[in-house]
C-alpha cells in the first residue's frame, strides 16, 4: 500500500498525480458505479450502501479494494472486467469527492491484492 | 442426493453390436473414464443422476405425517412455490409470504401493462401491443433441466421448441478485418472453418506429416472422418464450399441448378475474428434442445398459483426474521394497509436472494451472517424491443435462434421463438453481464434504447425502421433481487456455502443461490427439494 501518509503532508507532485487520476476517477464512477451507489454516492437505503460519509469507503484501503475486485453482500465482482488502473481511480474518487479522504492508489496496490477467487459473473455452466 | 434408483445401467453394446451385459455403476464409470476422458465422465455420471446436471427429476418422497405442523415460506419464486406445494401435499399448513402483487419471482413475463419498478429509475410500463410477451427473466429451458421439466409436465403447461442456436442468424464485428462491418451468416463460417482445418488436419495426415501414431487403418478412418466433418473433395483433399455454407442464389426449379458460394479464406476469417462463434452453443447448457412454456414463462408459477389458493399472502414485504427453539416469528408490511404484522410458525424456510435478505432485520448467528455476505450478484440487463413487421424473418429468413454481435455493451441479438410469420414481434435486442450490465443501466432510458438499435441496425436493415417501443429491465435495481444470480468464488463456494445449506434454529434458506445451477430456475427447484426434505426430517425428529 502507497497511500498510508496522511494527506497534509502529500508533496506537490503526489498531489498533481492524485490530481489527474480524479479526472479519470469521476467518469468512470459515473460509469460504473452510479446506477446503484447514485450519482452523488448516497446510495439507495435498504439495497445500496452509500459510499458518501462512509467510514468503510473511508477507512481500510486493503478491505476496500478487495470489495470492487472481488464483490461482497450481493455486490458484484469488478477484478476481471475493470483495469486494476481503472479500480484504483474509482477508488481514490470516491475517498477523495465523497469522504474528503483522499488516496492515491495505484494499479500496482490494487494488482497485489486481486489474487485467484474473482467470483463468477457468468452462471455455472 | 436422495432417492436415487441405483439402477444398473444396461450394458453398453461391444464392436459387434451385442449388448455386453449390465455394468455396475462404478464399472461403467471407471470404463467411461478410461476410454473417453474427463469430458465422458461428465455425461456418463449425468446417466446416473449423480454428476452437474440437474441432478434430480422428482420432488423428494416424504414419508410420515406433519400433522399440520406450520411452515412460513418466505418469496413466492419457484424455491417458495415448490416448497409450499409439496409440504402442502404432505400435511404442512403452509403460508407463503411475498412482497411482490404475483409470484413466480425472476420467472415473470412482460405483457402490456405489466409494470417493473426497478431502483433510481421510472417505473417500467410494458406497452406491448396485445398477444405480444417477453420473458424478462427464465427464457429457456435445457432439455435435461428435468426438475423444471417435472413441473411444466405435472401440471400439464405446454412447450414448445426454444430456438437457441440458428446458422442463418448473423455473426458481426466492428474492426480492421475483411469481413468485419458486414453481418455474415454463420453458418458460412462454421462450414468454412471447419472446412479449412479439416483440409489442414486431412492433407498432414495424408502426407504422414502429422505426429500422432496411427494404424494404417485408424488412419483411413480419420480421413474418412475429416473429409465429411469438412466437406472435402475426396481426391485432393481440398476445402472448396459446400452448400450447407448457403448459395450464391439457391436452386430452383426446371433449368435452374442453383449458384454455389464459394468460401471465405482462413486468414479472412481469422483476421475478422469471427471464429469464436463456432463453438458458442457447444456447451451443456445450451445444447439443443431446449424448450418454453407457450405463451411466457410465467405459466410455470401460474400454474404453481391456482393449486397453492389462499396460501399466499401477496405484498407482504418482510422486515425482520427471529427464531427460537420452538418456533419461529416473522414481521412483515401489509401492503394493503401498511401496517406491520407478525406471523408465527413452527418452521420458516427463506426464498428471499442473499442479496436481499442481507438488509433484512434477523437473528441468524454471526458466522451464518459473515457466511451470507460472502457472495456476490451479476448485474444483467435485458432490454425487448417490439417490432412492426418481423423483418428478420420476412427479409433476412432468421427463425429464432441468436445473432452474435462481438459487443459486449449490448451483447447478443435473440429473435422470438414464437409466433412466427405473425405480424410483428419481439426481439430481445439486449442482454449483457457485470460491468456492462451496470453501465448499460446508468444510462438514461432513451441512450439505453439507441444503443440497442444502434447494433442490431448493422445487422438488419429494417431494425431502426420498424422499431415501436421498448421493455428495458435491469435486475440489479429490481428491489426484490438486487441482482441477476448469486456469483460464488471457489473461495465462498469453500468456506461460506456449506453452512447457509445448514438449518440456523428452525429456519432454512433455499433458492437457486445454494445451488451449483446459479442462475437457472433448476437450480431453485432442486435447491428447494432439498432443503424441504431436511425440513421434513427436522419436523418429523421433533
Ligand atoms: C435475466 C435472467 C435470465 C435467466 N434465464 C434463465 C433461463 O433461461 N432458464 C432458467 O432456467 N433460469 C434462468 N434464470 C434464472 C431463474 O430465473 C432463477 O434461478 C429462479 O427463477 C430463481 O428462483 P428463486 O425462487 O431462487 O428466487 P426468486 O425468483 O428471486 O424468488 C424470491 C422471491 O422472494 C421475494 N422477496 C424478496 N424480498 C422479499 C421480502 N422482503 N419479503 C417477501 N418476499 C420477498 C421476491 O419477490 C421473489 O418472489 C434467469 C434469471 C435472470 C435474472
Amino acid at each position: 500500500m502507497k497511500q498510508l501518509i496522511p494527506a497534509t503532508v502529500i508533496a506537490v507532485p503526489l498531489l498533481m498525480a492524485a490530481q489527474s487520476a480524479l479526472a479519470d476517477g469521476e467518469p468512470l464512477y459515473q460509469q460504473n458505479c452510479s446506477a446503484c451507489h447514485m450519482t452523488d454516492g448516497s446510495g439507495i437505503p435498504g439495497a445500496f450502501p452509500a459510499l458518501a460519509d462512509s467510514d468503510f469507503v473511508a477507512g481500510n484501503l486493503e478491505e476496500l479494494i478487495r470489495i470492487v475486485a472481488y464483490g461482497r453482500a450481493g455486490m458484484p465482482s469488478f477484478g476481471d472486467e475493470l483495469a486494476s488502473a481503472e479500480l484504483a481511480e474509482i477508488l481514490n474518487y470516491i475517498r477523495d469527492t465523497f469522504n474528503d479522504t483522499p488516496s492515491d492508489l495505484s494499479a500496482t496496490d490494487v494488482e497485489a491484492l486481486k489474487v485467484t477467487g474473482t467470483a463468477k459473473m457468468g452462471r455455472e455452466e | 442426493m436422495h432417492q436415487q434408483e441405483q439402477t444398473p445401467l444396461a450394458g453398453e453394446r461391444d464392436s459387434t453390436g451385442a449388448v455386453t451385459g449390465l455394468l455396475t455403476r462404478r464399472h461403467f464409470l471407471q470404463a467411461l473414464g478410461t476410454v473417453g476422458g474427463a469430458g465422458m465422465l461428465m455425461s456418463g455420471l449425468s446417466a446416473f443422476n449423480i454428476g452437474i446436471a440437474s441432478a434430480q427429476d422428482r420432488p423428494p418422497p416424504l414419508s410420515g405425517d406433519a400433522n399440520g405442523k406450520s411452515v412460513i415460506i418466505l418469496g413466492a419464486g419457484l424455491a417458495g412455490l415448490v416448497a409450499a406445494y409439496e409440504l402442502g401435499r404432505q400435511g404442512y399448513d403452509c403460508k407463503v409470504l411475498e412482497a411482490r402483487r404475483y409470484a413466480g419471482g425472476r420467472c415473470q413475463t412482460a405483457r402490456r401493462g405489466f409494470v417493473l419498478p426497478q431502483l433510481g429509475q421510472d417505473d417500467e410500463v410494458c406497452d406491448f401491443d396485445d398477444g405480444e410477451y417477453f420473458n424478462h427473466g427464465p427464457w429457456r429451458i435445457p432439455y435435461h433441466h428435468r426438475s423444471t421439466l417435472h413441473y411444466t409436465q405435472e401440471f400439464g403447461i405446454p412447450l414448445e421448441i426454444f430456438v437457441n442456436h440458428n446458422e442463418a442468424a448473423f455473426a458481426y464485428r466492428d474492426g480492421g478485418g475483411p469481413l468485419n462491418g458486414q453481418p455474415v451468416r454463420q453458418k458460412e463460417i462454421i462450414a468454412d472453418m471447419r472446412g479449412h482445418t479439416a483440409e489442414i488436419l486431412a492433407k498432414h495426415v495424408d502426407q504422414g506429416a502429422l505426429d500422432v501414431p496411427l494404424s494404417a487403418e485408424e488412419r483411413e478412418k480419420f480421413l474418412e472422418f475429416l473429409v465429411g466433418e469438412g466437406h472435402l473433395e475426396r481426391d485432393s483433399l481440398d476445402y472448396l464450399g459446400t452448400g450447407g455454407r448457403g448459395y450464391a442464389s439457391d436452386p430452383g426449379a426446371g433449368l435452374n441448378p442453383g449458384e454455389p458460394s464459394s468460401p471465405h479464406t482462413l486468414a479472412a476469417l481469422l483476421n475478422s475474428d469471427l471464429f469464436g462463434i463456432v463453438s458458442s452453443v457447444s456447451g451443456y447448457t445450451q445444447q439443443k434442445t431446449m424448450f418454453q412454456p407457450i405463451g411466457g414463462m410465467d405459466r410455470i408459477p401460474k400454474a404453481f398459483e391456482e393449486r397453492l389458493g389462499d396460501a399466499i399472502t401477496f405484498g407482504a414485504r418482510v422486515t425482520q426474521l427471529q427464531h427460537s427453539d420452538d418456533g419461529v416469528v416473522v414481521d412483515y408490511l401489509d401492503g394493503d394497509s401498511g401496517e406491520t404484522r407478525q406471523l408465527a410458525g413452527d418452521y420458516c424456510l427463506c426464498t428471499i436472494p442473499l442479496s436481499v435478505l442481507r438488509n433484512i432485520e434477523n437473528d441468524f448467528s454471526d458466522e451464518f451472517r459473515s457466511a451470507m455476505d460472502a457472495v456476490s450478484y451479476t448485474p444483467t440487463c435485458k432490454l425487448a424491443l417490439q417490432m412492426k413487421t418481423r423483418f428478420w424473418e420476412v427479409e433476412d429468413h432468421v427463425f429464432g435462434g441468436h445473432s452474435f454481435t462481438h459487443n459486449s455493451e449490448v451483447g447478443n441479438i435473440s429473435y422470438p421463438s414464437t409466433g412466427w410469420q405473425g405480424r410483428k414481434g419481439v426481439l430481445q435486442g439486449v442482454y449483457n453481464f457485470g460491468a456492462n450490465a451496470a453501465q448499460f443501466s446508468a444510462l438514461p432510458r432513451d441512450q439505453r434504447i439507441d444503443k440497442a438499435l444502434g447494433v442490431g441496425e448493422k445487422i438488419h436493415a429494417g431494425y431502426r425502421r420498424d422499431f415501436e417501443n421498448a421493455f428495458s429491465t435491469a435486475w440489479h435495481l429490481v428491489p426484490e433481487n438486487l441482482g441477476g444470480w448469486a456469483s460464488w468464488s471457489d473461495e465462498a463456494r469453500q468456506h461460506s456455502y456449506p453452512l447457509l445449506n445448514e438449518p440456523q434454529g428452525r429456519v432454512l434458506l433455499a433458492g437457486e443461490h445454494l445451488s451449483y445451477m446459479t442462475g437457472w430456475m433448476s437450480g431453485a427447484i432442486e435447491s428447494s427439494w432439498l432443503q424441504i426434505e431436511k425440513l421434513h426430517a427436522m419436523a418429523m425428529a421433533s
